[in-house]
């Protein structure tokens, strides 16, 4: 079959699958929503057994089924747990929501496959924003074909193929941030020294901190992270320096990753602060649907990870036994 | 570390870039400039910026500058902040000076 005929294939087959999956108002920008799809997101969320997705295979629910219980049976974890850790793990798989009505399902897909190819040549190890990561690039210009860098991640952009992670630290007295395409085929090699998670979800506060808490040896040995247990998160609360800071972070309450975030503000910057509050957005519940996904969609996404990473597991170790058999 | 400039860091004067030397005066990672100095003026290149980078591109917390003379030849003798590698890149003669005197690259 030509490429453009295998193409229009697969994008058809696609589409039907996925409007199938996901044929709900989910992806168009409305005010309104019908009741079927409500009572639907609400089954969702509720767990009601009766939802039922024909399409995928019968998930591994042995009663545990989105029913909050508070005791765990079998020892499994709780779905919603495993969501939301894959959410944390894996954010490049998660699909963009702040465009809803432009989510183009065929590109995610097309993304993902490249980004499973990707991940077969380089191993891309799990780290999250405030872990201690090293990357090396290939560099035309030095004289070791390579440069390394190691900092502190502060940020993760995007989804898919472009997604960006930046990366802090400060060398020789200067405060250098560089930002890396998680899939870009100049990276050679992503280590992550120190598994760890911060309070927010992202670090930008650092550049109006004091330099002790950007400061990461560039030498620094691995940390090991600890098996089987959850990701440790590092509850430190970092003082920010004096104002001017480069934000507005008097007026983020939300981090709480850091104190002093007070200043005291002029009559007329008060002002100004009470009109670009926004209270009615906490009450944006068109706009949280909008936002968000869908755990079923998740789940699927994570199926497809999950099945892609058992492959290759199996392809290394059968790589390891001939490595083995022929020596 | 030439003279005029550690006198700069000492007395705290901001030195402050009054021309650059493109056509659109923007002045970017690599352009040569003109920079006030204790009170003089001296030509200089950006070697650090503040703006926000592509990829893979350093991005620094202070907008940093190399002096140098009318002829091109940098002032110091020594430059111990870091450099972007990507600057490697420029076959000018004066950079090349330049990127000679740099002790690590980003």
């Amino acid at each position: 079959m030509s490429l453009s005929k295998q193409f229009k294939k697969l994008a058809v087959s696609c589409l039907i699958h996925n409007a199938r999956v996901f044929s709900t108002s989910g992806c168009r920008l409305s005010n309104t929503l019908l009741h079927r799809t409500v009572n639907r997101h609400r089954q969702i969320k509720g767990g009601a057994a009766d939802y039922q997705d024909n399409e995928e295979d019968a998930s591994d629910d042995t009663g545990v089924r989105g029913v909050d219980l508070h005791i765990q049976m079998d020892g499994k974890p709780k779905p919603q747990k495993e969501v939301d850790t894959f959410k944390e793990k894996y954010p490049d798989f998660l699909p963009r929501t702040d465009r809803a009505c432009r989510r183009d399902y065929v590109l995610e897909m097309l993304h993902r496959r490249d980004m499973f190819r990707r991940r077969q040549n380089l191993s891309i190890p799990e780290f999250y924003v405030g872990s201690i990561v090293s990357v090396t690039v290939t560099d035309p210009y030095s004289p070791t074909k390579e440069n390394r860098f190691v900092g502190i991640c502060i940020q993760r952009q995007f989804s898919g193929l472009s997604h960006t992670f930046t990366l802090r630290n400060i060398i020789y007295g200067q405060g250098i941030e560089i930002k890396y395409d998680l899939y870009n085929p100049n990276i050679l090699k992503i280590e992550c020294l120190k598994t760890e998670k911060r309070l927010d979800p992202e670090l930008l506060y650092l550049r109006d901190c004091p330099p002790e808490f950007s400061t990461f040896p560039l030498d620094m040995e691995k940390v090991p992270a600890p098996k089987g247990k959850d990701v440790p998160i590092n509850d430190v609360k970092i003082p920010l320096n004096k104002p001017p800071w480069l934000e507005r972070w008097e007026r983020r309450k939300d981090l709480k990753g850091i104190t002093g975030n007070d200043r005291r503000l002029t009559y007329r910057q008060k002002k100004r602060a009470v009109l670009s509050e926004k209270p009615w957005l906490e009450n944006d519940i068109m706009l949280e649907y909008r936002r968000s996904l869908r755990d079923d969609e998740v789940q699927h996404i994570k199926g497809v990870v999950e099945k892609f990473l058992e492959r290759e597991q199996r392809r290394k170790e059968e790589a390891e036994k001939e490595m083995a058999e022929e020596s | 570390n030439s003279k005029i400039g550690r006198n700069a860091k000492q007395s705290g004067r901001p030195v402050k870039v009054i021309n650059v030397y493109k056509k659109p005066p923007v002045g970017r990672l690599g352009d040569k400039v003109l920079v006030t100095i204790e009170h003089e003026k001296k030509k200089a290149y950006i070697v650090g910026c503040k703006q926000r980078q592509q990829t893979l591109v350093p991005k620094f917390d202070s907008n940093n500058v190399v002096l140098v003379d009318d002829n091109g030849q940098p002032l110091g003798t020594r430059i111990r902040a870091p450099i972007p590698s990507c600057l490697r890149a420029n076959t000018d003669p004066n950079f090349v000076k330049i990127l000679s005197l740099a002790t690590t690259f980003v």
